[in-house]
């Protein structure tokens, strides 16, 4: 005769079966008939009232417990508060709103220059740091604004005083000190402490003599290769006499720059810097240092491929060193 | 963590799934039982209050911080109101919800341990005033009991003051996925043990008492 297990036997004792249960049922029919199992069942029991008593001895002192209606009174108290994350989710939106606002003024303030042969530091921002830092002596070249007119167009800003509003206007991402003379100018600037590549123009509002803007497909097509993030698609390549700037968008419409200083003089920028008025370039000096003495945004400045490149935009200083990592 | 709610009794031949994090607990209904039966949370709260705070008693070892987490608990179920009515199995689902709250109870107050060893310095001890000699005796078992049931396995200890707060088998069931027959053998493992270890114990001070 098979006898039952001990949990069928403690569940028995403890009469956890249901009425007419199959299983409780068939315990108290085996019980019936076996003495052995009505024994066990007894020590079961025994051992319960034990256990018990045991935990009896580790009962809590008698506390009123609240009413069920103070309970409640609580939990609608405490739902009628917002909650906290929406009370914190509006404070980071509003420091968030003010961080942008403090790192933008400069560029509303300030737009670039896009200029060659000049040298300019990059800034130094709280919390910036930056990647590499190179010394390039600036050829005594004036430096000319990139404008948005058609290439080969010549402007003469003597004749057009709105082309100083207009580069004015351009000057809104990052300017840097000057650094070198600028030959013809006679303007000088305050040396920095470091020097650094020249940083890329954000607006090309004004037109200017020396600069010549091409499409990707047309750079492609003159086989002019420069540096770029390879993920990004290329807007335009500007190029000075002596600085380079490519333009690349990321996708959600801002734009990055690319600038490094090289001697990659097309043909008609050769020309067009030789008839540009002298006057002009001067203005264009002038008007760029004063912009470079206002705090700037930040920019990375990397090495790649033997050039020194910095790339700027409407970004963290975090997310241009991680661009700047994937320049190519 | 995904765990299957049984409910046999009120509301036969639903099964619930509840989705827990640590704290918020939503209880999906499938079957025909959603919304049918609406719990009344007063009354679980009169029939369950007290053996709530007996088993989280037996948890943290602290009457006022066993009644703040029976509280708490409650509190927890009527601001997720909305999901758990009907959920059925209204004990085990406290007491589920109170079982949570004590396991992150007791590895706050390990923590904060850890925390007070590290800066303890060492300051005059002021002799506490004398105890009746009842609460001391009362102390002395208590303690007796706490280090028996350091002697279980956590499963043990677990359904053992599952039991003792009154839960029936199937509500324990449902709190741990046991069958009825598991949980008689986990019980009478779990009293043997206790048994075993307290008259031991028990025995030994009684000798060292002379």
């Amino acid at each position: 005769m098979s006898h039952v297990d001990d949990g069928e036997l403690t569940a028995y004792a403890d009469g956890a079966y249901p009425v007419n249960d199959p299983d409780a049922l068939r315990i108290s029919a085996h019980l019936s008939a076996c003495d052995n199992c009505r024994r066990r069942v007894e020590q079961a029991q025994l051992l319960r009232d034990r256990a018990a008593e045991i935990l009896g001895y580790a009962t809590p002192a008698a506390v009123t417990a609240p009413s069920f209606e103070a309970l409640q009174a609580q939990v609608e108290t405490s739902q009628a508060k917002p909650p906290r994350y929406v009370n914190l989710a509006w404070a980071a939106s509003i420091m968030m709103a003010l961080g942008l606002g403090w790192f933008g003024r400069g560029a509303l303030q300030n737009p670039p220059d896009m200029r060659s042969g000049s040298v300019l530091e990059a800034p130094t921002v709280a919390g910036d740091v930056q990647t590499e830092e190179v010394a390039v002596t600036p050829p005594p070249v004036a430096a000319p604004q990139i404008s948005t007119a058609t290439p080969g167009v010549q402007v003469d800003r003597a004749a057009n005083p709105q082309m100083d509003a207009a580069a004015n206007r351009a000057q809104r991402m990052s300017e840097q000190p000057l650094v070198g003379a600028v030959a013809g100018s006679g303007v000088a600037a305050a040396p920095p402490p470091s020097a650094s590549p020249v940083p890329a123009e954000t607006d090309f509002a004004a037109a200017d003599a020396a600069v010549e803007y091409l499409s990707a497909a047309e750079a492609e097509r003159r086989n002019i290769t420069v540096p770029r993030i390879p993920e990004l698609p290329v807007a335009r390549v500007a190029i000075g006499a002596g600085t380079t700037v490519v333009e690349q968008t990321l996708g959600d419409g801002k734009v990055v720059r690319l600038a490094f200083s090289e001697n990659v003089i097309t043909e008609s920028v050769q020309r067009r810097e030789q008839s540009a008025p002298a006057p002009a370039r001067a203005r264009a000096a002038a008007s760029e240092i004063a912009q470079a003495q206002k705090s700037v945004v930040p920019d990375v400045t990397v090495q790649v491929n033997g050039r020194v490149i910095t790339i700027t935009g409407d970004l963290p200083a975090d997310s241009l060193r991680a661009l700047a990592q994937k320049i190519r | 963590m995904l765990y299957r709610v049984v409910l046999p009794i009120c509301c036969p031949g639903s099964a619930q799934v509840g989705t827990t994090s640590r704290y918020n607990t939503t209880v999906q209904h499938f079957g025909f039982n959603k919304g049918h039966c609406l719990t009344d949370w007063s009354a679980v709260y009169r029939t369950t209050y007290d053996d709530l705070v007996r088993f989280l008693y037996r948890k943290v070892w602290d009457a006022e911080r066993a009644h703040d987490l029976a509280q708490e608990t409650f509190l927890r179920c009527l601001r997720d109101r909305a999901n758990t009515q009907g959920v059925g199995n209204e004990r085990a689902y406290v007491f589920t919800i109170a079982n949570n709250l004590a396991r992150d109870e007791a590895r706050t107050v390990i923590r904060r341990k850890k925390h007070l060893t590290l800066l303890k310095s060492e300051a005059d001890v002021v002799a506490p005033p004398p105890e009746p000699v009842e609460d001391i005796e009362r102390a002395r078992k208590q303690k007796l009991v706490e280090q028996a049931l350091e002697q279980l396995s956590e499963r043990d200890r677990e359904v053992l003051l599952l039991w003792d707060a009154g839960q029936t088998y199937q509500d324990i069931a449902a709190q741990t996925g046991l069958s009825i027959g598991a949980i008689g053998t986990t019980l009478s493992r779990a009293r043997k043990r206790l048994v075993e270890v307290y008259d031991t114990m028990e025995g030994n001070q009684h000798v060292a008492r002379g």
